[in-house]
C-alpha cells in the first residue's frame, strides 16, 4: 500500500492521545488547574434560604443587594425593585459590571423564578467559588415577590 | 510566473492558516481560563457533572495540538480530520442547546465576544467544517504532496535491485547477504 493511501486514522488517534496527555500535564503544572473529577455540586443548605418576609425587611432597609439570576430578557420583563441582573448562565459576561459594587462580605439575596428554577443555586455556587459567601436565596423569588405586591421594576440594566 | 503547483501551495497555506489558526486561538483562550470553560461546558447540560472538568481540561489541548499541526502542515490529513470531527461535535452540541431553548454563552473562543449561542455559531462551525474537509481533500490530492510522499517512500525503501554490471568484476553479493528479487544471491 502506498504512503499516500495510508489511512490517517491512526495519526488522528495519535493527535487526540497527545492532546489528552498534554492536557493532563498542562493541568498538573498550571496554577489554574482544575480537579480532574468535578467536585459534587453543593446543594444550598436550608439556612441558605431566606423567607419572603425577611427578604422584604432587608430590601426596605436597603442593606442587601438583590441579584436576579435569570436571563436579561426575563429581567427586563420584570424584576424585584433595585435588583441587579447577574445571569448564572452568562456569569463571566456580566460579572465585570457588578463586581465593583461588591466586596467578598457584601450581603446578597439571589433569586430566579419558579420552584424548579436552579439558576439562583447555580449563581450561589459560582459566587461561592469566587469567594463571595454572604448570600441567601429567595426561593421562587420573582413570583413570590410579585404575588406579595412588593415593589417591582421593568426594563434592562442601566 | 506562478505555476498551478504554486497556486495550490498558496491556497493550502491560507487554508491551513485559517483553520489551524482558529483552533489554536480557541484552544489557547480556553486553556488560559479553564474554570470559565468548565462553566460554559456545564451550561450546555450535556456532559455528566463529574466529567465537566475533564472535558474542560482535555478538549482545548486537543484543539491546540490539532490546530498547531494543521498550521505546521504536519500530519495534515489526520489533523484536519480531528478538526472536522470536533467541528461536527460542536455543531451538534450547539444545535441541541438551541433546540432546548438554552440561552447560554457559546464558550467557543474563550471570553472573546461573550456572545450567546445562535445561528452565527452554527454558520462559523459549518464554515470551519467545510474548510477542514477541503484541506483534508487537498492534502490528499495535491500533486506536490504526492511527489513529496513518493520521494520519501523511495528514499526510505530498501534497494530492490543492484546493477548487474558489477557482477563480472566483483563477486560480493553472496558475501554481503544480498539476494535478487527472485530469491537468488547476487554474483
Amino acid at each position: 500500500m502506498s504512503a499516500s493511501l495510508r489511512a490517517p486514522l491512526p495519526q488522528a488517534l495519535g493527535i487526540v492521545l497527545f492532546g489528552i496527555g498534554a492536557g493532563l500535564a498542562g493541568n498538573q503544572l498550571s496554577p489554574r488547574g482544575l480537579p480532574l473529577i468535578t467536585p459534587p455540586r453543593q446543594t444550598p443548605k436550608v439556612e441558605a434560604f431566606i423567607p419572603l418576609d425577611e427578604a422584604k425587611q432587608l430590601w426596605r432597609l436597603g442593606v442587601v443587594l438583590f441579584l436576579d439570576a435569570r436571563e436579561p430578557e426575563d429581567y427586563a420583563a420584570g424584576h424585584i425593585g433595585n435588583a441587579l441582573n447577574l445571569p448564572a448562565q452568562s456569569f463571566a459576561q456580566h460579572f465585570a459590571e457588578i463586581a465593583p459594587m461588591l466586596t467578598r462580605e457584601s450581603p446578597l439575596v439571589l433569586y430566579c423564578d419558579g420552584n424548579e428554577c436552579d439558576l439562583s443555586h447555580r449563581l450561589s455556587e459560582i459566587l461561592r467559588q469566587q469567594g463571595y459567601t454572604n448570600w441567601h436565596i429567595l426561593s421562587n423569588g420573582w413570583t413570590a415577590w410579585r404575588q406579595a405586591g412588593l415593589p417591582t421594576a421593568r426594563g434592562g440594566q442601566k | 510566473m506562478k505555476t498551478p503547483k504554486d497556486t495550490a501551495a498558496c491556497i493550502n497555506g491560507i487554508l491551513r492558516l485559517l483553520v489551524g489558526g482558529a483552533f489554536v486561538i480557541a484552544g489557547a483562550l480556553k486553556i488560559a481560563d479553564p474554570a470559565k470553560f468548565a462553566l460554559d461546558v456545564s451550561n450546555y447540560r450535556l456532559a455528566p457533572h463529574e466529567l465537566i472538568n475533564l472535558v474542560a481540561i482535555l478538549l482545548p489541548w486537543i484543539e491546540l495540538v490539532a490546530g498547531s499541526l494543521v498550521m505546521a502542515g504536519i500530519w495534515l490529513r489526520a489533523a484536519a480530520l480531528v478538526i472536522a470531527s470536533l467541528t461536527v461535535m460542536f455543531f451538534a452540541v450547539i444545535l441541541s442547546a438551541l433546540a432546548r431553548g438554552l440561552n447560554i454563552e457559546c464558550g467557543c473562543f474563550g471570553t472573546i465576544g461573550g456572545k450567546h449561542i445562535g445561528l452565527v455559531n452554527l454558520a462559523i462551525d459549518s464554515t470551519l467544517l467545510f474548510l477542514a474537509a477541503l484541506l483534508a481533500k487537498r492534502s490528499k490530492d495535491c500533486p506536490a504532496n504526492e511527489i513529496s510522499r513518493e520521494t520519501r517512500a523511495q528514499n526510505s525503501a530498501p534497494p530492490l535491485e543492484r546493477p548487474v554490471v558489477s557482477n563480472r568484476h566483483r563477486s560480493f553479493g553472496a558475501a554481503d547477504g544480498l539476494r535478487s528479487p527472485q530469491g537468488g544471491a547476487f554474483g
